[in-house]
Protein backbone atom coordinates (compact mmCIF):
# COMPACT_ATOMS: atom_id res chain seq x y z
CA UNK A 1 0.00 0.00 0.00
CA UNK A 2 2.66 2.50 1.07
CA UNK A 3 4.96 2.31 -1.90
CA UNK A 4 7.23 5.35 -1.64
CA UNK A 5 8.60 7.99 0.67
CA UNK A 6 5.91 10.59 0.06
CA UNK A 7 3.21 8.08 0.97
CA UNK A 8 5.11 7.10 4.08
CA UNK A 9 5.28 10.78 5.01
CA UNK A 10 1.54 11.16 4.40
CA UNK A 11 0.94 8.16 6.63
CA UNK A 12 3.05 9.64 9.44
CA UNK A 13 1.29 13.01 9.09
CA UNK A 14 -2.24 11.57 9.12
CA UNK A 15 -1.50 9.32 12.09
CA UNK A 16 -0.23 12.40 13.99
CA UNK A 17 -3.24 14.47 12.91
CA UNK A 18 -5.57 11.69 14.07
CA UNK A 19 -3.86 11.54 17.47
CA UNK A 20 -4.08 15.33 17.84
CA UNK A 21 -7.74 15.44 16.80
CA UNK A 22 -8.45 12.64 19.28
CA UNK A 23 -6.78 14.55 22.12
CA UNK A 24 -8.63 17.71 21.11
CA UNK A 25 -11.97 15.88 21.05
CA UNK A 26 -11.25 14.40 24.47
CA UNK A 27 -10.55 17.91 25.76
CA UNK A 28 -13.81 19.30 24.31
CA UNK A 29 -15.72 16.38 25.87
CA UNK A 30 -14.19 17.02 29.31
CA UNK A 31 -14.73 20.79 29.08
CA UNK A 32 -18.41 20.18 28.27
CA UNK A 33 -18.77 18.13 31.45
CA UNK A 34 -18.17 14.56 30.17
CA UNK A 35 -21.78 14.13 29.08
CA UNK A 36 -22.62 11.09 26.91
CA UNK A 37 -24.33 13.38 24.39
CA UNK A 38 -20.95 14.98 23.61
CA UNK A 39 -19.07 11.73 23.03
CA UNK A 40 -15.52 12.48 21.77
CA UNK A 41 -16.07 10.35 18.66
CA UNK A 42 -18.65 12.87 17.39
CA UNK A 43 -16.06 15.67 17.43
CA UNK A 44 -13.40 13.36 15.96
CA UNK A 45 -15.55 12.54 12.93
CA UNK A 46 -16.61 16.15 12.38
CA UNK A 47 -13.11 17.64 12.65
CA UNK A 48 -11.41 14.95 10.57
CA UNK A 49 -14.11 15.15 7.89
CA UNK A 50 -13.39 18.87 7.57
CA UNK A 51 -9.62 18.34 7.47
CA UNK A 52 -9.93 15.62 4.82
CA UNK A 53 -12.16 17.86 2.75
CA UNK A 54 -9.72 20.79 2.85
CA UNK A 55 -6.69 18.54 2.23
CA UNK A 56 -8.40 16.89 -0.72
CA UNK A 57 -7.81 13.42 0.69
CA UNK A 58 -10.59 10.87 0.33
CA UNK A 59 -11.69 8.50 3.07
CA UNK A 60 -10.17 5.39 1.46
CA UNK A 61 -6.76 7.12 1.20
CA UNK A 62 -7.07 8.29 4.80
CA UNK A 63 -7.82 4.75 5.94
CA UNK A 64 -4.79 3.34 4.14
CA UNK A 65 -2.55 6.11 5.60
CA UNK A 66 -3.75 5.34 9.13
CA UNK A 67 -3.54 1.56 8.71
CA UNK A 68 -1.14 1.41 11.66
CA UNK A 69 -3.87 2.57 14.07
CA UNK A 70 -6.37 0.04 12.73
CA UNK A 71 -3.79 -2.71 13.00
CA UNK A 72 -3.09 -1.85 16.66
CA UNK A 73 -6.77 -2.40 17.41
CA UNK A 74 -6.14 -6.18 17.27
CA UNK A 75 -3.58 -6.34 20.11
CA UNK A 76 -5.58 -3.70 22.04
CA UNK A 77 -8.70 -5.89 21.91
CA UNK A 78 -6.70 -8.73 23.44
CA UNK A 79 -6.17 -6.46 26.48
CA UNK A 80 -9.90 -6.85 27.29
CA UNK A 81 -8.87 -10.19 28.81
CA UNK A 82 -7.59 -8.29 31.86
CA UNK A 83 -10.91 -6.73 33.00
CA UNK A 84 -12.63 -9.99 32.05
CA UNK A 85 -10.25 -11.94 34.30
CA UNK A 86 -11.00 -9.54 37.16
CA UNK A 87 -14.73 -10.13 36.64
CA UNK A 88 -14.37 -13.93 36.62
CA UNK A 89 -13.85 -13.80 40.37
CA UNK A 90 -17.18 -12.03 40.86
CA UNK A 91 -18.92 -14.73 38.82
CA UNK A 92 -17.26 -17.37 40.99
CA UNK A 93 -18.45 -15.52 44.07
CA UNK A 94 -22.03 -15.00 42.85
CA UNK A 95 -22.57 -18.19 40.87
CA UNK A 96 -23.76 -18.48 37.32
CA UNK A 97 -27.09 -16.91 38.31
CA UNK A 98 -25.46 -13.51 37.83
CA UNK A 99 -25.31 -14.34 34.11
CA UNK A 100 -29.07 -14.66 33.52
CA UNK A 101 -29.90 -10.94 33.12
CA UNK A 102 -26.78 -10.48 30.96
CA UNK A 103 -27.86 -13.25 28.61
CA UNK A 104 -31.41 -11.88 28.42
CA UNK A 105 -30.21 -8.35 27.71
CA UNK A 106 -27.52 -9.50 25.31
CA UNK A 107 -30.06 -11.41 23.21
CA UNK A 108 -32.88 -8.89 23.48
CA UNK A 109 -31.02 -5.81 22.21
CA UNK A 110 -29.98 -7.18 18.78
CA UNK A 111 -33.27 -9.08 18.32
CA UNK A 112 -35.39 -5.96 18.90
CA UNK A 113 -33.23 -3.99 16.46
CA UNK A 114 -33.60 -6.74 13.87
CA UNK A 115 -37.38 -6.76 14.28
CA UNK A 116 -37.42 -2.99 13.83
CA UNK A 117 -35.51 -3.29 10.55
CA UNK A 118 -37.13 -6.44 9.22
CA UNK A 119 -39.41 -4.79 6.68
CA UNK A 120 -37.02 -2.08 5.56
CA UNK A 121 -35.93 -2.46 1.93
CA UNK A 122 -32.20 -2.48 2.65
CA UNK A 123 -29.23 -4.70 1.99
CA UNK A 124 -28.72 -7.56 4.43
CA UNK A 125 -25.21 -6.30 5.27
CA UNK A 126 -26.67 -3.08 6.72
CA UNK A 127 -29.17 -5.02 8.86
CA UNK A 128 -26.47 -7.44 10.05
CA UNK A 129 -24.40 -4.47 11.24
CA UNK A 130 -27.05 -3.90 13.93
CA UNK A 131 -26.49 -7.29 15.57
CA UNK A 132 -23.37 -6.13 17.39
CA UNK A 133 -24.97 -2.90 18.63
CA UNK A 134 -24.65 -3.62 22.33
CA UNK A 135 -21.10 -4.95 22.54
CA UNK A 136 -17.89 -3.03 23.05
CA UNK A 137 -16.59 -1.42 19.83
CA UNK A 138 -13.38 -3.45 19.24
CA UNK A 139 -15.24 -6.74 19.47
CA UNK A 140 -18.11 -5.33 17.39
CA UNK A 141 -15.79 -4.34 14.51
CA UNK A 142 -14.36 -7.82 14.09
CA UNK A 143 -17.56 -9.70 14.82
CA UNK A 144 -19.58 -7.69 12.31
CA UNK A 145 -16.92 -8.37 9.68
CA UNK A 146 -17.25 -12.04 10.46
CA UNK A 147 -21.01 -12.23 10.08
CA UNK A 148 -21.18 -10.20 6.86
CA UNK A 149 -21.96 -6.80 8.38
CA UNK A 150 -20.23 -3.47 7.66
CA UNK A 151 -17.62 -2.65 10.34
CA UNK A 152 -17.74 1.12 9.65
CA UNK A 153 -21.47 1.13 10.20
CA UNK A 154 -21.21 -1.20 13.20
CA UNK A 155 -18.90 1.28 15.00
CA UNK A 156 -21.33 4.14 14.56
CA UNK A 157 -24.30 2.01 15.65
CA UNK A 158 -22.41 0.79 18.73
CA UNK A 159 -21.44 4.29 19.82
CA UNK A 160 -24.92 5.70 19.19
CA UNK A 161 -26.45 2.81 21.18
CA UNK A 162 -24.09 3.57 24.07
CA UNK A 163 -25.01 7.26 24.02
CA UNK A 164 -28.76 6.49 23.97
CA UNK A 165 -28.41 3.99 26.83
CA UNK A 166 -26.35 6.37 28.94
CA UNK A 167 -28.76 9.28 28.41
CA UNK A 168 -32.01 7.38 29.10
CA UNK A 169 -30.90 4.91 31.81
CA UNK A 170 -31.80 7.02 34.86
CA UNK A 171 -35.31 7.89 33.59
CA UNK A 172 -36.11 4.29 32.58
CA UNK A 173 -35.04 3.00 35.98
CA UNK A 174 -37.21 5.60 37.70
CA UNK A 175 -40.17 4.73 35.45
CA UNK A 176 -39.90 0.98 36.09
CA UNK A 177 -38.97 1.34 39.76
CA UNK A 178 -35.60 -0.39 39.41
CA UNK A 179 -33.84 0.63 42.61
CA UNK A 180 -31.26 -2.14 42.96
CA UNK A 181 -27.87 -0.71 42.05
CA UNK A 182 -26.67 -4.12 40.91
CA UNK A 183 -29.58 -4.41 38.47
CA UNK A 184 -29.04 -0.86 37.19
CA UNK A 185 -25.36 -1.58 36.55
CA UNK A 186 -25.80 -4.97 34.88
CA UNK A 187 -28.36 -3.55 32.44
CA UNK A 188 -26.23 -0.50 31.59
CA UNK A 189 -23.10 -2.54 30.86
CA UNK A 190 -24.94 -5.27 28.96
CA UNK A 191 -26.97 -2.99 26.71
CA UNK A 192 -24.81 0.14 26.47
CA UNK A 193 -21.27 -1.34 26.77
CA UNK A 194 -18.39 1.00 27.71
CA UNK A 195 -20.30 4.27 27.30
CA UNK A 196 -23.03 2.89 29.59
CA UNK A 197 -20.36 1.70 32.01
CA UNK A 198 -18.78 5.16 32.16
CA UNK A 199 -22.26 6.55 32.92
CA UNK A 200 -22.68 3.83 35.57
CA UNK A 201 -19.55 5.02 37.37
CA UNK A 202 -21.04 8.52 37.43
CA UNK A 203 -24.16 7.11 39.15
CA UNK A 204 -22.14 5.21 41.78
CA UNK A 205 -19.11 2.95 42.13
CA UNK A 206 -21.38 -0.07 42.64
CA UNK A 207 -23.43 0.61 39.50
CA UNK A 208 -20.18 1.05 37.57
CA UNK A 209 -18.65 -2.19 38.85
CA UNK A 210 -21.70 -4.21 37.84
CA UNK A 211 -21.81 -2.42 34.49
CA UNK A 212 -18.21 -3.61 33.88
CA UNK A 213 -19.38 -7.16 34.53
CA UNK A 214 -22.21 -6.83 31.99
CA UNK A 215 -19.90 -5.19 29.46
CA UNK A 216 -17.25 -7.93 29.66
CA UNK A 217 -19.55 -10.94 29.71
CA UNK A 218 -21.96 -9.76 27.02
CA UNK A 219 -19.11 -8.59 24.77
CA UNK A 220 -17.35 -11.92 24.81
CA UNK A 221 -20.51 -14.06 24.72
CA UNK A 222 -21.95 -12.16 21.75
CA UNK A 223 -18.61 -12.25 19.91
CA UNK A 224 -18.47 -16.03 20.38
CA UNK A 225 -22.13 -16.84 19.70
CA UNK A 226 -22.83 -14.68 16.61
CA UNK A 227 -20.03 -16.15 14.41
CA UNK A 228 -21.03 -19.67 15.46
CA UNK A 229 -24.67 -19.03 14.50
CA UNK A 230 -23.57 -17.68 11.13
CA UNK A 231 -21.12 -20.53 10.64
CA UNK A 232 -23.93 -23.04 11.21
CA UNK A 233 -26.48 -21.33 8.95
CA UNK A 234 -24.30 -20.30 6.04
CA UNK B 1 14.10 -0.86 33.75
CA UNK B 2 10.39 0.01 33.94
CA UNK B 3 10.14 0.84 30.28
CA UNK B 4 11.49 -2.63 29.49
CA UNK B 5 8.72 -4.31 31.48
CA UNK B 6 6.08 -2.15 29.78
CA UNK B 7 7.53 -2.89 26.34
CA UNK B 8 7.44 -6.59 27.18
CA UNK B 9 3.81 -6.33 28.32
CA UNK B 10 2.89 -4.55 25.09
CA UNK B 11 4.75 -7.18 23.06
CA UNK B 12 2.91 -9.94 24.89
CA UNK B 13 -0.41 -8.38 23.82
CA UNK B 14 0.82 -8.43 20.22
CA UNK B 15 2.05 -12.00 20.72
CA UNK B 16 -1.33 -13.21 22.02
CA UNK B 17 -3.06 -11.43 19.15
CA UNK B 18 -0.74 -13.19 16.71
CA UNK B 19 -1.43 -16.55 18.37
CA UNK B 20 -5.14 -15.76 17.97
CA UNK B 21 -4.53 -15.01 14.30
CA UNK B 22 -2.90 -18.42 13.81
CA UNK B 23 -5.66 -20.15 15.73
CA UNK B 24 -8.33 -18.40 13.63
CA UNK B 25 -7.17 -20.49 10.66
CA UNK B 26 -8.66 -23.50 12.46
CA UNK B 27 -11.48 -22.03 14.55
CA UNK B 28 -14.17 -19.90 12.91
CA UNK B 29 -13.93 -17.01 15.40
CA UNK B 30 -12.39 -13.52 15.08
CA UNK B 31 -8.60 -13.44 15.67
CA UNK B 32 -8.67 -10.78 18.44
CA UNK B 33 -11.36 -12.68 20.32
CA UNK B 34 -9.25 -15.85 20.20
CA UNK B 35 -6.21 -13.86 21.36
CA UNK B 36 -8.33 -12.45 24.20
CA UNK B 37 -9.44 -15.93 25.26
CA UNK B 38 -5.85 -17.25 25.10
CA UNK B 39 -4.65 -14.41 27.33
CA UNK B 40 -7.56 -15.11 29.69
CA UNK B 41 -6.47 -18.76 29.93
CA UNK B 42 -2.89 -17.65 30.58
CA UNK B 43 -4.08 -15.34 33.40
CA UNK B 44 -6.18 -18.14 34.92
CA UNK B 45 -3.09 -20.32 34.84
CA UNK B 46 -0.94 -17.56 36.40
CA UNK B 47 -3.74 -16.81 38.93
CA UNK B 48 -2.75 -13.11 38.90
CA UNK B 49 -2.26 -10.16 36.57
CA UNK B 50 1.41 -9.08 36.13
CA UNK B 51 1.60 -5.45 37.28
CA UNK B 52 3.22 -4.15 34.07
CA UNK B 53 0.51 -5.86 32.00
CA UNK B 54 -2.17 -4.29 34.19
CA UNK B 55 -0.74 -0.77 33.71
CA UNK B 56 -0.25 -1.20 29.99
CA UNK B 57 -3.72 -2.63 29.45
CA UNK B 58 -5.37 0.14 31.47
CA UNK B 59 -3.64 2.71 29.27
CA UNK B 60 -4.47 0.88 26.05
CA UNK B 61 -8.12 0.27 26.96
CA UNK B 62 -8.52 3.85 28.19
CA UNK B 63 -7.41 5.30 24.87
CA UNK B 64 -8.73 2.63 22.55
CA UNK B 65 -11.15 5.11 20.97
CA UNK B 66 -8.40 6.59 18.82
CA UNK B 67 -7.73 3.18 17.28
CA UNK B 68 -11.17 2.95 15.74
CA UNK B 69 -11.26 6.47 14.40
CA UNK B 70 -10.03 5.35 10.91
CA UNK B 71 -12.72 2.65 10.69
CA UNK B 72 -15.41 5.06 11.87
CA UNK B 73 -14.50 7.62 9.20
CA UNK B 74 -15.71 5.00 6.70
CA UNK B 75 -19.25 5.97 7.67
CA UNK B 76 -18.85 9.00 5.37
CA UNK B 77 -18.89 6.54 2.44
CA UNK B 78 -22.28 5.18 3.48
CA UNK B 79 -24.11 8.49 3.75
CA UNK B 80 -26.12 8.05 0.55
CA UNK B 81 -27.08 4.46 1.28
CA UNK B 82 -28.41 5.35 4.70
CA UNK B 83 -29.91 8.76 4.03
CA UNK B 84 -33.30 7.48 2.83
CA UNK B 85 -33.97 5.47 5.97
CA UNK B 86 -31.91 7.46 8.44
CA UNK B 87 -34.74 8.41 10.79
CA UNK B 88 -36.08 4.89 10.90
CA UNK B 89 -32.60 3.56 11.71
CA UNK B 90 -32.09 6.13 14.47
CA UNK B 91 -35.54 5.39 15.91
CA UNK B 92 -34.86 1.63 15.82
CA UNK B 93 -31.67 2.06 17.82
CA UNK B 94 -33.31 4.35 20.37
CA UNK B 95 -36.38 2.15 20.91
CA UNK B 96 -34.53 -1.19 20.98
CA UNK B 97 -31.92 0.19 23.37
CA UNK B 98 -34.43 1.76 25.75
CA UNK B 99 -36.65 -1.35 25.85
CA UNK B 100 -33.77 -3.79 26.38
CA UNK B 101 -32.26 -1.57 29.06
CA UNK B 102 -35.58 -1.48 30.93
CA UNK B 103 -36.35 -5.20 30.62
CA UNK B 104 -32.80 -6.27 31.54
CA UNK B 105 -32.74 -4.09 34.66
CA UNK B 106 -36.24 -5.21 35.67
CA UNK B 107 -35.39 -8.90 35.24
CA UNK B 108 -32.12 -8.45 37.13
CA UNK B 109 -33.96 -6.83 40.03
CA UNK B 110 -36.59 -9.62 40.16
CA UNK B 111 -33.93 -12.30 39.78
CA UNK B 112 -31.93 -10.95 42.72
CA UNK B 113 -34.90 -10.04 44.91
CA UNK B 114 -34.11 -12.65 47.54
CA UNK B 115 -30.33 -12.66 47.48
CA UNK B 116 -28.40 -9.68 46.23
CA UNK B 117 -25.13 -10.51 44.51
CA UNK B 118 -21.99 -9.86 46.51
CA UNK B 119 -19.96 -6.76 45.79
CA UNK B 120 -17.51 -7.08 42.97
CA UNK B 121 -14.13 -5.49 42.24
CA UNK B 122 -14.13 -2.08 40.63
CA UNK B 123 -12.73 -1.87 37.15
CA UNK B 124 -12.83 1.34 35.16
CA UNK B 125 -12.19 1.69 31.49
CA UNK B 126 -13.96 3.55 28.72
CA UNK B 127 -13.96 3.67 24.95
Amino acid sequence: MLSNNSELLSAAIWVCITLLVYLGSLLIYRVLGSRPLFHPMIFCIAILAMLLFYAGVNVKEYQSYTGLLSWLLGPATVALAIPLYTQLNSIKKNGLGVMLPIIVGGALAPLLALIGLYFLPMEASIKLSFLTKSITTPLAIETSQYIGGIPELAVVIVIFTGIVGAIFAASIYRLLGVKSEQAQGIALGTVAHAIGTAQGFQMSQKVGAFASLGLCINGVLTAIILPIIFFLFS
Amino acid sequence: MHWFKYALALLSLVGFWFAGLLLSQFIALPASLLGLLLLLLALMWLKQIPSALLRVSQFVLGHMLVLFVPATMGILLFGEKLAGNLWWLVLTIIISTVISLGITAWIAQRHWQNHEPADIPIEDHDD
